[in-house]
């Protein structure tokens, strides 16, 4: 996978690169197009953002026009550049609390808007908002997107 | 902080015979609180509220558990018999006073990252099981656990809890 970002990525937070749409340096869009278009067909204009990630580098593979307008590109920067994510998907403490195996997504309900963040592995995976009048069917979501709709960077076998 | 395990009729196992009966009874002060198995309905949390019962014509056998809590009293008002074989009586106990885990760690942070408007739910899928946790307000809410592969409409599920089914002891301009 390239690595080679050049001085018009958005990103050097500290925390990682993040990218947004727009750029010609795109890394990961092009291995999550059908992933990003899967979940367009499914929940339409409802969605709201789609972001893979790999190890440090984030990148919005869909960004819908309300979000870009509603949200500075600082904002998304800081947002996707966000290691809370990660931490919330593996917390050892909770795995060992409740010995029910490893987290396969988690989903944070706000008023506005449903976040479902989806790891394929301990370094990859995607983070993914919808509004929040628009339902979310968990476990069927989760199951096609580890099963069927990996984006091709991802490993088939982890 | 009380923990109770509900002995309530639909509590399917969990009984007096159960021979796991030996842990937390009534009124039992552990540190950092009390652990509570009301005896009676009317010593739950929930007072018959209709929650629980809702919750298992929704889910059926796929409900693992029920656990509502306030600012003293965690109590679970369902337990599955597979997931009291499971689990020992201490980590039940630990559970129960922990469902305030990923809201603490997350909670505030995300709400202020994405200005999206309050959490209203945080749900975990493990592998074998998804637990989806409700917070009324500050000090109340509801944790559900269910079984893996079972189909969650989340915002229909929460929806419901957060109105129609809220339980009764939340007062309900929480």
């Amino acid at each position: 996978m390239g690595r080679d970002h050049n001085d018009s990525r958005l990103g050097a937070s500290g925390r990682g690169t993040v990218i947004t749409p727009g750029g010609d340096d795109t890394v990961l869009a092009d291995h999550s197009n059908r992933l990003a278009e899967w979940l367009y067909d499914r929940y339409g204009d409802a969605l709201r953002t789609v972001i893979v990630y790999v190890d440090d580098v984030s990148e919005y593979v869909y960004l819908s026009e309300r979000v870009s307008e509603s949200y500075s590109t600082a904002e998304l920067e800081t947002i996707a550049a966000e290691t809370a994510f990660r931490d919330a998907l593996t917390d050892p403490h909770f795995e060992s609390l409740f010995h029910l195996g490893d987290t396969t997504a988690t989903a944070t309900l706000f008023e506005d808007a449903t976040l479902v963040q989806v790891p394929f592995d301990d370094a990859t995976g995607v983070v993914i908002t919808v509004e929040g009048d628009h339902s979310i069917e968990l476990d069927e979501l989760v199951t096609a997107i580890r099963d069927d709709h990996r984006p091709e960077f991802v490993a088939t076998d982890d | 902080m009380d923990v109770c395990l509900g002995h309530h009729p639909w509590s399917m196992g969990r009984s007096q015979e159960s021979g796991h009966g030996d842990g937390p009874t009534g009124g039992e002060t552990y540190a950092g609180g009390a652990a509570y198995r009301p005896e009676r309905i009317e010593d739950s949390l929930t007072r018959g509220s209709h929650t629980t019962q809702w919750l298992r014509d929704r889910f059926g056998e796929a409900l693992r558990t029920v656990l509502v809590y306030d600012e003293s009293v965690n109590e679970y008002t369902y337990l599955a018999d597979r997931v009291d074989d499971q689990y020992s009586d201490d980590e039940l106990d630990r559970i129960a006073r922990e469902h305030g885990f990923r809201d603490a760690l997350t909670g505030p942070h995300f709400e202020s990252l994405f200005h999206l408007g309050d959490t209203t739910a945080t749900v975990t899928r493990f592998e074998d099981g998804t637990l989806v946790q409700v917070p009324f307000g500050e000090t109340t809410g509801i944790v559900l656990t269910v079984e893996s592969g079972t189909p969650i409409d989340l915002n229909g599920l929460v929806g419901a809890l957060r109105t129609d089914y809220r339980p009764e002891f939340v007062s309900t301009d929480d």
